[in-house]
């Protein structure tokens, strides 16, 4: 597997809250500042593959255009559905005024959100969701 | 609950034979014949099995007695419940006049349903839409890609006029009419006409007759809650929440069921889509687990109507006045529904930086009051970036 690292910005080039879409190899990725950091990203909403940058930064959270979905930019986190996968972060470096980040070839799109397993030794509760349709599913 | 760290046992439970999918394409691009199969499952099977969820498919539930804390299913069987989630959906209403129960008279809202519908299109040429709902008219918009003649009949003057309003209804209906369906407006249907038991047509009430080989009826629906014993429901069928959508000890409703306070107004609110039903689910999820947590969220939906998609943010249950900034004909705006001087919701076809930056703008409780939209002197973009 080879990492493509590559200067997508100056680092005076985004104010606080500014993002833009940039591609690293062949990866489309998002960079957003926020109070004062680079963060990278995927690029393509986990629901239907919008570009984000085309959305809504506000502090770490960036809406989608196309259905609203949310994000934490920080860590990739999703918080608002239809999407429920989060999205790939990449490292980010600011050297001699300029932004690098490193992004592998084969840079998946999306990453399931972590999450525990049933250990009935720690937690002997049997709770239960009537109905797997969209609320059903979000909630277990 | 995973992803929260809980660590007990998880049974999603659904009478349905297939792992949870993306309802909102059934009347869209699968309907329309333009996605592929692979799309539709919202997450592999394996993911059940791995995060040690326990998805019971073809599983009906006769009784939940919240008493006892239990639940009854239709073999008899039982199951006792620490914390419930009843996330049911509803039913698609049916019309109740003769020959509703003819071959090829569908509705939609399973995956089944969306099947059935599919399997019949390659063998028909003409379809009648019962019903202006977002159903009906997504389906008529798929079945027009597919090639079918399309003509809706709804007793409504325009579309979705209490919604939308007039202005934005004669859009959308402009919009199917130049993809070549038709419309009987202000209509009713008396009657679904039979040849050896299936659908030939149907007859309105003011004596005109419409051919037919399909017959989709999208008139909205029920919530399904009949099956609940010990709790008292609203006179639609839906069950009543507080905050933290919590019905009673032990037992949360979630999505289309669910009567809930929208946190923006306190009024009470029932609404059937999608995101919001998947909101909800989180809402649940944390409350179950013992956090108070209120859903405090910006409701949301769109939808795919002939060319054009209409996202819609926030919730006007009705609205004093609408203002529209843009052009409507020309297919750019944005269209503000005001309450008590206020934005309660939004709707655009193409707008999409402004509508995600007037999401921030809800949450943060600064949108601004209806005299500056009136004047057309609210960039929300702009006002984003300067709090």
């Amino acid at each position: 597997m080879s990492v493509n690292e590559q200067a997508v910005a100056t680092t005076d080039e985004l104010e606080n809250g500014q993002m833009k879409q940039v591609t690293v190899g062949d990866t489309p990725v998002l960079l957003c500042k926020v109070d004062g950091d680079y963060y990278a990203l995927g690029a393509k909403c986990t629901h239907y593959g919008a570009p984000l940058a085309d959305g809504s930064l506000h502090g770490n959270q960036i809406f989608c255009p196309w259905h609203q979905a949310g994000f934490n930019v920080t860590n990739g986190d999703n918080n608002e559905p239809p999407a429920y996968d989060g999205l790939p972060t990449f490292p980010v470096q600011e050297k001699d005024g300029q932004v690098i980040v490193k992004v592998p070839d084969d840079a998946p799109g999306r990453r399931t959100m972590k999450m525990s397993h049933c250990n009935v030794q720690n937690d002997t509760r049997d709770f239960v969701i009537v109905g797997a349709g969209a609320a059903g599913e979000a909630a277990a | 609950m995973r992803q929260l760290g809980y660590e007990g046992r998880i049974f999603l439970i659904t009478k349905e034979d297939r792992t949870p999918y993306d309802r909102p394409n059934l009347s869209k691009e699968y309907l329309s014949g333009d996605a592929p199969d692979e799309w539709m499952p919202l997450r592999g099977e394996d993911f059940y099995k791995k995060y040690d969820i326990e998805l019971t498919r073809n599983r009906y539930v006769r009784e939940i007695d919240i008493q006892k804390q239990e639940i009854t299913f239709a073999d008899s069987a039982t199951q006792h419940y620490d914390e419930l989630l009843i996330a049911t959906g509803g039913v698609p209403r049916k019309l109740n006049i003769p020959g509703s129960d003819l071959e090829n008279v569908f509705t939609l809202r399973s995956f089944d349903d969306a099947d059935h519908i599919v399997n019949q299109v390659g063998k028909g040429k003409k379809a009648i839409v019962i019903g202006a709902s977002f159903i009906g008219l997504e389906t008529a918009a798929s079945l027009r890609k597919q090639g079918l003649d399309v003509h809706v009949v709804a007793p409504e003057t325009f579309l979705y006029e209490k919604l939308f309003g007039e202005e934005i209804g004669r859009w959308i209906q402009k919009k199917h009419e130049d993809n070549g369906v038709k419309f009987s407006l202000g209509s009713t249907v008396a009657k679904l006409e039979s040849n050896d038991g299936e659908v030939k047509g149907v007859s309105l009430k003011n004596g005109e007759t419409l051919d037919a080989d399909i017959v989709l009826v999208g008139i909205g629906v029920k919530p399904v809650t009949d099956f609940i014993k010990g709790l008292s429901l609203e006179s639609d069928g839906g069950a009543k929440v507080d905050h933290f959508l919590m019905a009673a000890d032990h037992v949360y409703a979630a999505g289309d069921i669910a009567w809930f306070p929208y946190w923006r107004n306190d009024q009470s609110v029932r609404i059937e889509h999608w995101r919001l039903a998947q909101q909800h689910g989180r809402i649940a999820a944390h409350n179950m687990l013992g956090k108070q947590i209120p859903y405090k969220s910006i409701p949301f939906f769109w939808t795919s109507q002939g060319s054009v998609t209409l996202n819609y943010l926030g919730h006007a249950k009705d609205w004093d006045d609408l203002m529209i900034d843009g052009n409507i004909k020309e297919d750019d705006f944005m269209a503000y529904f005001i309450k008590n001087n206020e934005v309660a919701a939004v709707a655009t076809p193409n707008r999409e930086k402004q509508l995600a930056a007037i999401h921030h703008l809800m949450i943060l409780d600064k949108m601004p009051g209806s005299a500056k939209i009136r004047d057309h002197a609210f960039d929300p973009v702009e006002t984003l970036q300067k709090i």
